[in-house]
Parts: C-alpha cells; sequence; structure tokens
C-alpha cells in the first residue's frame, strides 16, 4: 500500500546489503562487546556440549550399533549438533530480534524483513566452528568421510530453510505476544531431547511405546535431518531422495507460512514497539 | 478551499496522501488483544483512540509545506505516515522520492554504537552504498561538528549533539523530500542558523521540504504551503501566510481566554473572525478580564485601591492583537477600574520587558500629566499609549502598574514612586514579527534606530 523509498530503489540488493551490514554489526556484537565474548557464545553451548559426551559416552558406551559404523559416541553426537544448535541459535534469538532494533522500527522506513535474518550470521559462524570441531575429532578417530558425505549440504540448506521460516513466523508473534521470549526455549530445549541426537534411533525403536516412537520419529522433521546427516556423512547408509523431497517440501511449507505471518501482521509492529 | 494544494495531476507530486486515517488501539489487559485476535474479530477489547481523521493533501515537487498544530493534534503522527514508518489504518500514501525525516531526537540511532558506526548505519537504512557512505562521511562529521564525540556511544550524547547529528545525517543522505519536526529547536542559535542556511540551500536544489511546528512564524518565511491540524483533523489547508496567520490568531485567541472554564471557552470559540470590532466601540470583555487576573496573580502587588483589567495591544489596523510588524505604529490600551479612593497624584505606568522580563521601555503617564482622579465606581476606564514601535523582532512582555510618584532629587527624568496601588507582570506578551520583504536591515538587538553610515578616510 505504501509505496515507500525502498520499494522504488532496486530494492533487492540494497536490501540484502543492509542485511549483511547489520549481520555483521550483530556478529561484532555478540563475539566483541564483552571481555569475553567469544567464550559466552562458542564456549558455553561447547562446555554443555563436552558434558553431554562426558556423560552420554558412558552411558551409551559400546551401544551405538553397528547402524551407525560404530563411531565413538562425541563424533555420533557433534555432527548433527551442528544442524541444531544452529536451528535453536536462529529461533531463540528470533523472540526478540525485532525489540532488539526498536529503535530503528517506529523511527525509520526501511525493509523490515531483514531483522529475523541478522542472526542468521552469527549462527552460522558458531556452526562453521562446531563443524571444524567435528572434522578435527572425525580426523582423530580416524572416522572416514562416506561417499554420500555431499549429502549433507542439501540437508544443511533444509535445516537453514526451516529456521528462517520458524523464525519469521516467531519474530512476528513475538512482538504482539511477549511470553514467546519465555516459552520458545523451553519448547527448543523439549524437542531437543525428543530428537535423537544424544542417543541413537534405535534405542527408542527398542523401547519406546508406539506414541513415543511416532512423536519422536515420524512427527519430528528433525529426526529425518539428524539421522540422514550421521547416514550421509558416515557413509552407514544410502540417502532416500524421496525423503529428502519430502523434507524440502515441509521446510518451504514452514518457510512460506512464516513469511506470510510475517507480511500480515507488519502493519502492527511501529504501533506496538 | 483543497484545490490549493491539490493537483489533479498526481505525476507532479512528491506525495499525495488520500483519507488517511490511524486509530491507534490501546487495550487494558495484553490478553485482550489475544483474545480479540482469536475471536477473529468478533469481539473488540480495545479502547480507540483516532490520531488522524481523513486526511487529504498532496505536495507538489520542489514544494514547501509546513504544519502546524496544538500538541495532540496529529501532527507526529501524520510524519511518521509521510515517512512510511507507520502503517494508516485507511486510506492511500503516494511517495515519490527518498525520504529523510528528522522526527525526534536521536531517531534511528543505536544508543550502544560511536556516533561514527551510527552514521554510516544510517546511510545505508536510506539507500546509499559503500563508496557513497565513505565519501559522505567526512561532510556529515565536519558538519555536525562532533569532532572527537563522534568515535563515543550515542548514549553518552548531550541532546544538542544528538540533534546535530541528526540533522548532519538528515540532510547528507541527499533525500528528495525532506521532513523535520521540531527536534531542530533544540540545536543553539548558531547552530540552527547553520542548519536553516543548508535547508534554504536544499530548497534552491528542488528539495522538497515539510517542516512541522507551533511557531506559525517559521512557516510564514520557510514554506509556501500550510497546513492546520487539530485534533487529527485538517483544520485549514492553504498558502503558509494565510494558514500561519489563521493558527497564530486562534493560538493569541486562546491566550487571552487562558484559564477560563470550558462553558466560556466554547461560547468565544463560535467569534470566528480574528478581526475584532469590539476594539472600536471598547465593550468590556469581562471573561478576558478574568483570565488577565488570573495570570498576573502570583506576582500581583499594591494597596489595591484600583485593579489593572487588562492590557491590550492594538495594531495600525485598529485590531487587536498579539503581534506586530516592525516599525508599526502601536496603541497599548490598558483597563481599569478604581474600587477606593485613590492617593493623589495617581498615574499609570506602562512598561514592556524583554522575554527574561528585564524592562526595556516604560510609558508614564504622569509625564504628560494625566492624573487619574475617578470616584469608586464599577465602570472601567482605559488609558491608551500610542507610540511607534522601536523594537527589534522577538518576544516581548507587558507591564503595567498604577500608583503616586515624587520628584526625584537625584535625577532628572527619572520619577521616584511613592505608594504603588496596582503592579501587574506577565499578563500579556506580544511580538514582533521580521519584515515580510527582503531588506537591507540587521536587526539585531532589542531596539533599533535610525542611522547613517560615513566613511572618512584621514589624510
Amino acid at each position: 500500500m505504501i509505496a515507500s523509498q525502498s520499494a522504488q530503489r532496486s530494492a533487492l540488493g540494497d536490501t540484502l546489503r543492509l542485511a549483511w551490514m547489520l549481520a555483521q554489526r550483530d556478529i561484532r556484537n555478540r563475539y566483541a562487546s564483552s571481555y569475553a565474548g567469544v567464550v559466552w557464545t562458542i564456549g558455553v553451548p561447547l562446555l554443555f556440549a563436552l558434558i553431554n559426551v562426558v556423560v552420554f559416552s558412558i552411558l551409551m558406551n559400546g551401544r551405538m550399533g553397528v547402524q551407525y559404523g560404530n563411531i565413538p559416541f562425541a563424533v555420533f553426537y557433534f555432527l548433527p549438533f551442528t544442524l541444531w544448535s544452529f536451528f535453536s541459535d536462529v529461533t531463540v534469538r528470533s523472540t526478540g530480534i525485532l525489540r532488539e532494533y526498536a529503535y530503528l522500527i517506529n523511527k525509520i522506513a526501511f525493509p523490515f524483513w531483514v531483522l529475523p535474518l541478522i542472526p542468521l550470521a552469527s549462527a552460522m559462524l558458531t556452526q562453521a566452528i562446531l563443524l571444524s570441531i567435528t572434522a578435527v575429532l572425525m580426523f582423530h578417530y580416524g572416522v572416514p568421510l562416506g561417499d554420500t558425505a555431499i549429502w549433507f549440504l542439501p540437508l544443511w540448506l533444509i535445516t537453514v530453510l526451516l529456521a528462517v521460516g520458524v523464525a519469521y513466523a516467531i519474530s512476528a508473534l513475538a512482538v504482539f505476544v511477549h511470553d514467546l521470549a519465555q516459552i520458545v526455549p523451553v519448547v527448543i530445549n523439549i524437542m531437543f531431547w525428543l530428537t535423537p541426537i544424544l542417543y541413537p534411533a534405535t534405542l527408542v525403536k527398542e523401547h519406546g511405546a508406539l506414541w513415543v516412537r511416532s512423536l519422536i520419529m515420524d512427527y519430528n522433521p528433525f529426526y529425518y535431518l539428524v539421522e540422514m546427516s550421521r547416514h550421509a556423512v558416515f557413509g552407514t547408509a544410502p540417502i532416500s531422495v524421496f525423503a529428502l523431497v519430502n523434507l524440502a517440501l515441509v521446510a518451504l511449507f514452514v518457510l512460506f507460512i512464516g513469511t506470510e505471518l510475517f507480511r500480515k501482521l507488519r502493519p502492527g509492529f511501529a504501533d506496538v514497539i | 478551499m483543497d484545490k490549493h494544494i491539490i493537483s489533479s495531476d498526481t505525476t507532479l507530486n512528491a506525495l499525495t496522501l488520500q483519507n488517511i486515517s490511524k486509530i491507534y488501539r490501546t487495550y487494558s489487559a495484553p490478553s485482550d488483544r489475544l483474545r480479540e485476535l482469536l475471536s477473529g474479530g468478533a469481539r473488540s477489547y480495545a479502547r480507540e483512540t483516532r490520531a488522524l481523521d481523513d486526511v487529504s493533501f498532496s505536495l507538489a515537487k520542489g514544494g514547501r509545506l509546513g504544519i502546524v498544530g496544538d500538541n495532540g493534534s496529529g501532527k507526529s503522527t501524520l510524519l511518521k505516515v509521510l515517512a512510511g514508518v507507520l502503517t494508516p489504518t485507511s486510506g492511500v500514501v503516494r511517495v515519490d522520492g527518498r525520504i529523510s525525516a528528522l522526527l525526534e531526537l536521536g531517531a534511528g540511532f543505536n544508543p550502544d554504537l560511536p556516533g561514527r558506526e551510527n552514521i554510516r548505519q544510517f546511510c545505508l537504512l536510506h539507500g546509499m552504498h559503500g563508496e557513497e557512505i565513505e565519501e559522505a562521511l567526512p561532510e556529515i562529521i565536519a558538519f555536525s561538528e562532533l569532532r572527537g564525540a563522534i568515535e563515543h556511544p550515542v548514549k553518552t550524547y548531550s541532546s544538542g549533539m544528538a540533534v546535530r547529528l541528526g540533522f548532519a545525517c538528515a540532510v547528507y543522505v541527499r533525500p528528495d523530500i525532506l521532513i523535520v519536526d521540531e527536534a531542530l529547536s533544540v540545536g543553539d542559535a548558531y547552530f540552527q542558523n547553520k542548519c536553516m542556511q543548508k535547508i534554504k540551500s536544499m530548497l534552491d536544489q528542488g528539495t522538497t521540504f515539510i517542516y512541522v511546528t507551533h511557531a506559525a512564524d517559521s512557516i510564514r518565511t520557510l514554506c509556501n504551503e500550510g497546513v492546520w491540524m487539530k485534533d487529527g483533523r485538517v483544520r485549514l489547508i492553504g498558502p503558509s501566510s494565510e494558514v500561519g496567520a489563521a493558527y497564530q490568531s486562534e493560538v493569541f485567541r486562546r491566550t487571552v481566554h487562558a484559564g477560563l472554564d470550558s462553558d466560556t471557552q466554547a461560547e468565544s470559540a463560535t467569534q470566528e473572525a480574528p478581526a475584532a470590532p469590539a476594539a472600536n466601540t471598547l465593550t468590556a470583555d469581562h471573561a478576558r478580564h478574568q483570565a488577565f487576573a488570573e495570570r498576573v496573580a502570583p506576582l500581583r502587588t499594591g494597596s489595591g485601591e484600583a485593579r489593572i483589567l487588562d492590557i491590550a495591544l492594538i495594531n495600525a489596523a485598529g485590531n487587536d492583537t498579539d503581534h506586530v510588524a516592525f516599525g508599526e505604529a502601536c496603541r497599548v490600551r490598558v483597563f481599569y477600574r478604581v474600587d477606593q479612593e485613590l492617593p493623589p497624584g495617581c498615574c499609570l505606568t506602562l512598561g514592556i520587558t524583554d522575554i527574561n522580563g528585564l524592562q526595556i521601555l516604560h510609558f508614564n503617564s504622569a509625564s504628560q500629566e494625566m492624573v487619574i482622579t475617578h470616584a469608586a465606581s464599577p465602570v472601567i476606564h482605559v488609558i491608551e499609549f500610542d507610540f511607534v514601535s522601536p523594537l527589534c523582532p522577538g518576544e516581548f512582555g507587558f507591564i503595567a502598574g498604577m500608583g503616586s510618584f515624587k520628584k526625584n532629587p537625584q535625577h532628572f527624568g527619572r520619577l521616584f514612586t511613592d505608594q504603588i496601588v496596582d503592579y501587574v507582570a506577565g499578563g500579556a506578551r506580544f511580538r514582533v514579527d521580521f519584515p515580510t520583504t527582503e531588506t537591507m536591515q540587521d536587526l539585531w538587538g532589542i531596539a533599533y534606530t535610525p542611522f547613517k553610515v560615513s566613511a572618512l578616510t584621514l589624510d
């Protein structure tokens, strides 16, 4: 309805450049603004990961199963954790991202839709660090890279699309529903335990009740992402293109819903913030 | 009335507003908003505030629009809608060109980032590119005169510094449409002057300009079109001189009636015309006298045998007013009533003070041997002082006193006050306007006197 200045310019390139600059600043803020910025943003999740590795490698000792090529627990856990950390980073930050930039939203007309994209950059940086740790671990334990490793890329892309879609929906809703800032981290935490990241899916198949099994495995897109990423990188099972396409469709659907919700609620942002 | 501004050819317009309304919905509890959303609009829990109500106008490219109005009249909401920050509840806004808006102090700046980074971000948000920004950066920093402070976070800035940074950014992003709110008035006189120069040069280059103010005077000098907002609606639209004058006379009318209950205000509001025939027929306006009494009450002194009821300024055209042109012949009427027997030799004095209350001019009826001898009665008397104002443009106040005077044994030409019967200050103010046409005069200071300049050379 408003033919604002942004729409008139060759918009997209400028807007993405703006997003990139805001993202760069966001990274600098998160990593360099406090005395130990890197420790807080990377070190704390790593510490948790380390605790998980120590505790669970004892619990799961020797029970990873041949299905995953009997790889050490640390590698088994770290690879899908890179995808998960990206998703949870972006989603949790999306609850407050529009309020973080409140000083722009009701002062300057610019494409607001760049704002939920800002956390992507710092989340990707964290993910890159986690991936290199995974690579080091694989090298250390002598775990070979599977022939199907290239399939990790589409899986990663699907995770990004999912995260962006969810981020748009949550960031727009959180403007009107403050409680999401408390709810989302809890939900994300529950989802973490419901996804076979720390434990092999075979465990659920063997012991889980039927409803637990369907909750964890059938209706959880992360189950497929996590399992497929392991099979792809460790080369332990063939990749089902059918499942991949289905996952991509789900991700696109989430992205569509999220952006649509954001677009619908956008006119109200400046009134509320 | 709308014809003046709305041209039918919309392609020549920098911006067009059609039937803009903006309704703010406030909820007593946050859950009410959610309940309303969930009910699908079937039930409404909101209290609605109509900030803008069916506002339409347009502005041609290169046009200069001044928006006046009281606090809460919808000016700021209108600006935000124009700037594209707020989405109107209904209506259409069409904008052609890059807008730069100086809406509020420090608007659009991240308080935690240093000035320099904020400039970069501001430019980027206004569609400038990497090299363009680096090119403009030194110019912006130089214009803002922030020097070393440019490396400090914006939250450490004083309001004057914030407005300097804001203005420098707003003008250097080379907007097609520049919107300036009153924020500017925060800066010191020197920086204000610099801003005005910059705005004028931008106007010469054809920048479309929208200026929002309380001061009707500045819209006449800076703008050619005017919009007067009242209660979210357009009250008047037209040439800036007309709109400015109409708004000013309304403000004046309200000032002299300030402090009255709403009944009286509503009654007098029906007398629209600013040209007051009352000034010539000299009828008593009791409501006005009462308002005057309330304004002077805190500083009133004197023994109280007589009461000064009102001070009115009459311009050369014979109308009651609160502003006169520079060098205009003025008449000041002082209304009073004698309640008890006056001391002998009672005279009336009128003083003009500057905005700080320092007295500049003094008129004493004793100088012309006019002594007040009326007996006590409810009749209202008037003494008029006629003079040609030597005052330079600015704000001034009236003070008046009644009392008896004695000869000064020390100095000629300055009487001693013997007894003060009544003394009033803070009851009336007026303004001397700047000349409306180009002039070679350079009106600094408080008073002006004609002078001759001669150049001589010593041999």
